[in-house]
C-alpha cells in the first residue's frame, strides 16, 4: 500500500522528503507519475501531494524581476495567461501543445520538468527564455539554469530531499521575441522534434542574446549553443538563419525509434530551428 | 413496402447512455480471473514446462497447458493447438493459462512457471522463408489436415493462381510495359473493446461463453474442435460487442477461459489488456506485390501479371482463404483480357496475420491503384479518363470468369470526381504542395448460411431471433429490424431483437465479409413474409376478403383500396393461443454460388466476388516539402451499395472505414524487431484522431444486385480498402514522387522527395 501525504507548505514537503528519502515521490498534477505507477515502473511507499501547498501556485510578474511561475501552475493556466502569451510567447506555445486538453488541465509545469522526458515541450521553451529554477532543500534554497537541471535521460539535478518550487523568467526588454514550434504526427503526440527560439534585436538590427532549446533532439532537453553562436551578433539574413539551423542539427544527438530515424530528426531540427527563428524574429520586430 | 429510411437503431439508447452491457461488464458469483502465459521466444523447442511452483501460489485455482488441450484446430489448415507443446513459433504464443482469485495473483504465478527452451533458428521475413534452405516453421506441415484444393509446400501454406488468356504473347505485342513492386505494412484492428470473455461452466463441464465476438457459431465450432466436445457442450453468447474489424472472428481468449473454467469448475473472466490485444492479435498481412502491365498503342490494357507474397505469420488462420481473395484484386475493377496472378501466403515466426476489415484489400488496392496511376502517366492520360476507359460495366467478364451485373463503378467514379472537383486547378499556399488522387476497387459480399426466426407475441409485438451479431454497424439493430418492420407493416419499436446466441438463435455465418444484412436480411425477409402470410390468412376470414388482397400498415390489416374495415395484429392475436394458434416462422438463406471459370483458378478457396460492390475514393492532400508531412484536406468516398436500407448507418460505415483507411495510409503501423512488436500501446501505435481525419463526404450509389434482398450489396468492409491508394496518388499529384511503400510517414515522404534511400 502506498501512503498519501498532503503537506501545506514547502517546509513541510522538504521535511517529509528528508524523513522518507527515496521511498517518497512528489505528486503534482499526476499526468506523468500516474502512468509510471500504473505501469509498475515506480512503486513509492509514500506519495507527497503538492495540492495543498498554495505557495507553489504563484504566478506573478514585475518589470524588474520578470516572471515567477510556481511549479503547480498548470499547462492550461500558462497557455491562457495573457502576460505569458505576450512576453514569454514560446512558453505559452509550448504549454498549449502538451498532450491533450484534459492533460493540460491537470498537468503542471513543475511536474513536466521533473519528469524530464526529452520529448517534452516546456523545457525547450524555458531554455529559450533563459529560465532559472529554484529548488528548496533542508539546508538551503538554490538556483540552477534550466538546461543544467537535466542531467541524463529522465534524470534531473534534484536530491531526494529537495523539491522544485519556482521557475524564474528574466524580464523581457526591447525588441525581443520568442517562439516554440512542435513537429508531431498527430496533435496528441509527443514531439517528433520541437524547437524554441528566444532572441532580441539590437538597434542596429543585429541578433543578440539568442537562446535555442530543442525537444526530442537528444537524451535530455538540449540547448543549441552552437546555433546561438551563429546568430548572436549577426545581422538578420536567411543565410545566417540557415547556418544557425544547420549548426543546431549538426550539434544535437537525436535518437531513433518507431516514429523516425535519428537522421530524419536531425533534418527536422534544422527545419524547425529555422522556422522558429523566423517566427521569433517577426515577434521581436513587432515588440 | 421496403423503403430507405433513416431509422434510429434499436441499440442506440443503451449505447448512448452507457446502459449497454459488454462481456467485460459481466460479473458472476465466484468468478476467477484468467491470465495467459506467453512465449518470449520467436522459435524454440520446449524441453519442459514446470508449473508446480505456480500451482501452489496463493490464489491460484487452475493452470492449463498443452497437456489439457492436445487437439489440433484451425480455420482452414489444422495447424494450431491451444498451447505450444513441442515448439513455439512466435513471441506471444500461449504456453499456459492460469485462473486465480485476482489478476495480481495470476500475474505473480505466471512468473513462477519455468519453461526450458532450446532456441531454434527463426525466420522473420517471407522472402527468407521462401528460400530453399530456410528453416521450416512447421516441420510437420504435410501431416496437417487441410482442404484438398489447397496448394501447400514447406513454408508456403497456400498458393493460389489465376490464369486467363496468354500473358506472354500479350506482353510481346504491347507497346507499353510497366513493372513495379509495392510493399505494405501491418496494422491492428483496434476495436474500442479489447477481446474479452466470461466463461461459465455447469456440473457436467458444459461451458457458456459470454464473448466479445463477431462470430458466435464459429467460436463454438472452434472450441468444440479444440476440446473434442459436441456442439451441445459449448454455448457462445455475444452481448453488446465493442467492435471487431476481423479481430474477433476466431476464438482467442474464449478457448482459454473455457479450458480454465472446465478445470476450475468456476466461472472465469479473461480480458485482454490493450497491450495483449495489440501484440497477440491477428493483424493485417504485410504484403509484397509485384505488378506488370502491358498496353497497346491505343492505351488499352492487354495484360497484367502479378506476384503477391503475404506474410502469414506462424499459423495459417485465414491466410489460405485470403490468397484467393488477393488474386481477384490483381487487375482492379478493370477489363484486362490476359492475366497471370500468383498469391503466396508464407509461414514466418511472427504472430499470425489474418482478417482485418477487407482482408488483403487495402494492400492490393494500394498497389494496383498506385500502379494504375503510374500506367496512366506513362501513357500521358488523365487518371480519371484512363479509369473511365477500362472500368467494368454490366455484362463484363472478370478474369475469374464471373459475369458482372449491377456495376455502379462509372457512377461512383463520376460522383467522387465531381464531389472533389477533380478538374478544378489545385491551389497551394504557405509553401505546401497540393494534389488530388483517385482510387477504385471492387469487393465481394461474402455468402454463408443465415437463419432468422420471428414470433408474434399475444399482444401483436414481435420477437426476432437471429444468429447475426451486431458489432456496431447497425446491420442487425437497424437493417434486419427495418426489413422485418417493412415486410410486416409495423414500427421498429414493436420489435424485440435477440441476437448472437448459439442456443437461442438460429445459425449465422458471422459478422464478416460484409455479409450480415445481405444474408440475414434475406433470411429475415423470408421469415417475415411467412409470418405475414399466416396473419393475412387469419385476417382474410375476419375481413371476408382474399388474403392476396390484404395490406398492412402500422399493424392494421385492411383490404387494398378500402380502409373502412381493418383488424389489428393485437386484435388478431388476442385469444389466438386458444383459438387460431401461435404465429411463428423461421426464414433461411444461402446465396447460390456465382458461376465462374473454375479452370482459370488453382488453389483458391475464394474463387468469386459474389454480388460485388464498386467503389471510388478521392482525396485532396497538402504535402509539406520541408518535412514530408501529408495532411488530407478533403476526402470523398463513393460506394455502390445496391440499395441503401438505412443511409445514415451506411454513411457511418463509409466515414469510419475511410478514417481507418487514412490511418493505414499515413499513421498506423505495427513495428517489428526480430518478431517482437515494438509499439504495443496506443501512444506509439498511432490511430487517427478526430483532428487527423477531415470531414469525409460519403456518396451512396445504388446499382441493385440480383441476389441480395431488395438489391442490397455488402457495405461494411470496402470503405477501408480504397483510401490509401487515393492518398498516395494525391501525394504523387502534389509532389511528382511516387511512394511504393506504406505507410506514407513524413520521413518516408521526405526521403522520397530528397532522394535519400531508407
Amino acid at each position: 500500500m502506498t501512503a498519501y501525504a498532503t503537506p501545506r507548505s514547502v517546509a513541510d514537503v522538504v521535511k517529509l522528503l528528508s524523513e522518507r528519502g527515496d521511498a517518497a515521490k512528489i505528486l503534482a498534477g499526476g499526468q506523468s507519475l500516474l502512468v509510471l505507477l500504473r505501469q509498475g515502473l515506480v512503486s513509492p511507499q509514500i506519495l507527497v501531494s503538492l495540492r495543498q501547498v498554495t505557495e507553489l501556485r504563484e504566478l506573478s510578474f514585475s518589470q524588474a524581476e520578470g516572471a515567477i511561475i510556481g511549479v503547480c501552475v498548470t499547462q492550461s493556466q500558462i497557455e491562457r495567461d495573457p502576460r505569458i502569451r505576450s512576453s514569454y510567447t514560446a512558453l505559452a506555445e509550448a504549454a498549449s501543445v502538451v498532450a491533450t486538453r484534459q492533460v493540460r488541465n491537470l498537468g503542471t509545469i513543475g511536474g513536466n520538468l521533473c519528469h524530464a522526458d526529452p520529448t517534452a515541450d516546456p523545457p525547450a521553451a524555458l531554455i529559450a527564455l533563459g529560465a532559472q529554477l529554484e529548488i528548496a532543500g533542508p539546508s538551503r534554497t538554490r538556483r540552477v539554469a534550466v538546461e543544467a537541471f537535466f542531467t541524463d535521460f529522465m534524470e534531473v539535478d534534484l536530491a531526494p530531499e529537495e523539491v522544485l518550487t519556482r521557475i524564474l523568467l528574466p524580464p523581457v526588454q526591447g525588441h525581443s521575441g520568442s517562439a516554440y514550434l512542435k513537429f508531431r504526427l498527430r496533435d496528441v503526440d509527443t514531439a517528433l522534434v520541437g524547437a524554441a527560439v528566444g532572441l532580441t534585436l539590437s538597434d542596429k538590427g543585429e541578433i543578440r542574446d539568442s537562446r535555442i532549446g530543442l525537444s526530442a533532439a537528444g537524451s535530455t532537453p538540449v540547448r543549441a549553443v552552437a546555433a546561438e553562436a551563429v546568430l548572436n551578433g549577426s545581422p538578420v539574413s536567411d543565410e545566417v538563419i540557415a547556418r544557425a539551423a544547420q549548426a543546431a542539427a549538426a550539434s544535437c544527438e537525436p535518437f531513433s525509434d518507431t516514429e523516425a530515424s535519428d537522421w530524419y530528426r536531425r533534418q527536422m531540427v534544422r527545419v524547425f530551428v529555422q522556422r522558429s527563428t523566423n517566427q521569433a524574429l517577426e515577434r521581436a520586430r513587432a515588440a | 413496402m421496403m423503403r430507405a429510411s433513416r431509422e434510429i437503431r434499436l441499440d442506440a439508447d443503451d449505447k448512448l447512455t452507457g446502459a449497454a452491457r459488454y462481456a467485460t461488464d459481466l460479473v458472476l458469483q465466484g468468478m476467477l480471473v484468467g491470465y495467459i502465459v506467453r512465449s518470449d521466444r520467436p522459435h524454440a523447442r520446449i524441453r519442459s514446462i514446470d508449473t508446480a511452483e505456480a500451482e501452489s501460489f496463493p490464489g491460484v485455482v487452475a493452470i492449463v497447458t498443452a497437456r489439457d488441450a492436445p487437439g489440433r484446430f484451425g480455420e482452414v489448415i489444422k495447424d494450431q493447438t491451444a498451447f505450444a507443446s513441442d515448439v513455439v513459433r512466435y513471441i506471444g504464443e500461449p504456453i499456459a493459462a492460469i485462473a486465480a482469485d485476482t489478476q495480481e495473483s495470476a500475474r505473480a504465478a505466471a512468473e513462477l512457471i519455468l519453461v526450458d527452451y532450446e532456441d531454434l533458428t527463426p525466420v522473420f521475413e517471407p522472402h527468407q522463408a521462401l528460400d530453399q534452405k530456410a528453416p521450416l516453421v512447421h516441420s510437420e506441415w504435410e501431416s496437417y489436415a487441410a482442404p484438398g484444393v489447397l496448394i501447400r509446400e514447406g513454408n508456403v501454406c497456400s498458393r493460389a493462381t489465376l490464369v486467363q488468356g496468354d500473358v506472354d504473347s500479350a506482353f510481346q505485342k504491347a507497346k507499353y510495359l510497366i513493372e513495379q513492386t509495392f510493399s505494405t505494412h501491418s496494422t491492428h484492428q483496434a476495436p474500442m473493446e479489447t477481446r474479452a470473455v466470461v466463461a461459465d461452466v455447469d456440473a457436467r463441464g458444459r461451458v457458456t461463453l459470454h464473448a466479445s465476438t463477431q462470430h458466435p457459431f464459429g467460436v463454438r465450432a472452434q472450441i468444440a474442435e479444440a476440446l473434442g466436445l459436441p456442439l451441445t457442450d459449448v454455448r457462445v453468447i455475444a452481448p453488446h460487442v465493442g467492435g471487431g474489424f476481423g479481430s474477433k472472428l476466431e476464438s482467442s481468449v474464449e478457448l482459454y477461459a473455457a479450458l480454465l473454467a472446465r478445470k476450475a469448475r468456476l466461472p472465469v473472466k479473461l480480458v485482454n489488456s490493450r497491450e495483449d490485444d495489440l501484440s497477440t492479435g491477428n493483424p493485417r498481412h504485410p504484403m509484397t506485390i509485384r505488378l506488370k502491365s502491358g498496353l497497346d498503342a491505343d492505351g488499352q490494357l492487354l495484360a497484367r501479371e502479378a506476384r503477391i507474397v503475404m506474410d502469414g505469420g506462424a499459423y495459417a488462420a485465414g491466410s489460405p482463404v485470403l490468397t484467393g481473395v488477393a488474386v481477384n484484386l490483381a487487375t482492379g475493377p478493370y477489363r484486362v483480357p490476359n492475366v497471370r496472378v500468383e498469391a503466396l501466403a508464407v509461414y514466418t515466426n511472427k504472430l499470425p496475420f489474418s482478417a482485418y476489415r477487407g482482408p488483403t484489400g487495402p494492400q492490393m488496392v494500394f498497389a494496383v491503384e498506385s500502379h494504375t496511376d503510374a500506367v496512366a502517366r506513362e501513357l500521358g492520360i488523365d487518371p480519371l479518363e484512363f479509369r473511365f476507359r477500362h472500368v467494368y460495366k454490366d455484362g463484363d467478364r472478370a478474369p475469374n470468369g464471373q459475369i458482372l451485373q449491377g456495376v455502379g463503378l462509372t457512377d461512383a467514379l463520376n460522383s467522387a470526381a465531381e464531389a472533389l472537383g477533380w478538374r478544378a486547378k489545385d491551389s497551394s499556399s504557405n509553401g505546401l504542395l497540393r494534389g488530388k488522387g483517385l482510387s477504385c476497387c471492387w469487393w465481394t459480399t461474402t455468402s454463408g448460411a443465415a437463419a432468422c426466426s420471428i414470433k408474434m407475441n399475444e399482444d401483436g409485438t414481435l420477437v426476432v431471433q437471429t444468429g447475426a451479431t451486431e458489432i456496431g454497424t447497425g446491420a442487425v439493430t437497424a437493417g434486419v429490424a427495418q426489413i422485418i418492420a417493412a415486410e410486416l407493416g409495423v414500427e421498429l419499436d414493436q420489435i424485440k431483437l435477440v441476437s448472437g446466441d448459439t442456443e437461442t438463435t438460429p445459425y449465422d455465418a458471422g459478422a464478416q465479409g460484409s455479409r450480415t444484412l445481405f444474408n440475414m436480411g434475406a433470411a429475415a425477409r423470408d421469415a417475415a413474409v411467412q409470418v405475414r402470410e399466416q396473419l393475412f390468412q387469419r385476417a382474410a376470414d375476419l375481413l371476408e376478403a382474399h388474403a392476396d388482397d390484404l395490406e398492412v400498415e402500422r399493424g392494421e390489416i385492411f383490404v387494398r383500396g378500402s380502409r373502412a374495415q381493418s383488424v389489428s395484429y393485437a386484435a388478431l392475436m388476442s385469444g389466438a393461443m386458444w383459438s387460431t394458434g401461435a404465429v411463428a416462422a423461421t426464414g433461411t438463406f444461402l446465396a447460390p454460388p456465382t458461376a465462374h471459370d473454375a479452370q482459370a483458378l488453382k488453389g483458391s478457396l475464394y474463387p468469386t466476388f459474389n454480388s460485388p460492390s464498386f467503389h471510388c475514393h478521392a482525396a485532396e492532400v497538402d504535402v509539406d516539402p520541408d518535412t514530408g508531412l501529408v495532411k488530407v484536406q478533403r476526402f470523398v468516398a463513393a460506394q455502390d451499395v445496391g440499395f441503401a436500407v438505412n443511409p445514415t448507418y451506411i454513411e457511418g460505415q463509409i466515414q469510419g472505414g475511410a478514417a481507418q483507411g487514412i490511418g493505414y495510409a499515413l499513421l498506423e503501423a505495427l513495428h517489428f524487431e526480430d518478431g517482437r512488436i515494438l509499439n504495443p500501446n496506443l501512444a506509439l501505435y498511432k490511430l487517427p484522431t478526430t483532428r487527423d481525419v477531415p470531414d469525409i463526404q460519403a456518396v451512396i450509389v445504388e446499382h441493385p444486385s440480383e441476389v441480395g434482398p431488395y438489391g442490397i450489396k455488402g457495405v461494411g468492409e470496402p470503405p477501408v480498402i480504397a483510401s490509401a491508394a487515393a492518398v498516395a496518388n494525391a501525394v504523387y499529384a502534389a509532389t511528382g514522387v511516387q511512394i511504393t511503400c506504406t505507410p506514407l510517414t513524413p520521413e518516408r515522404v521526405y526521403r522520397a522527395l530528397h532522394g535519400e534511400p531508407e
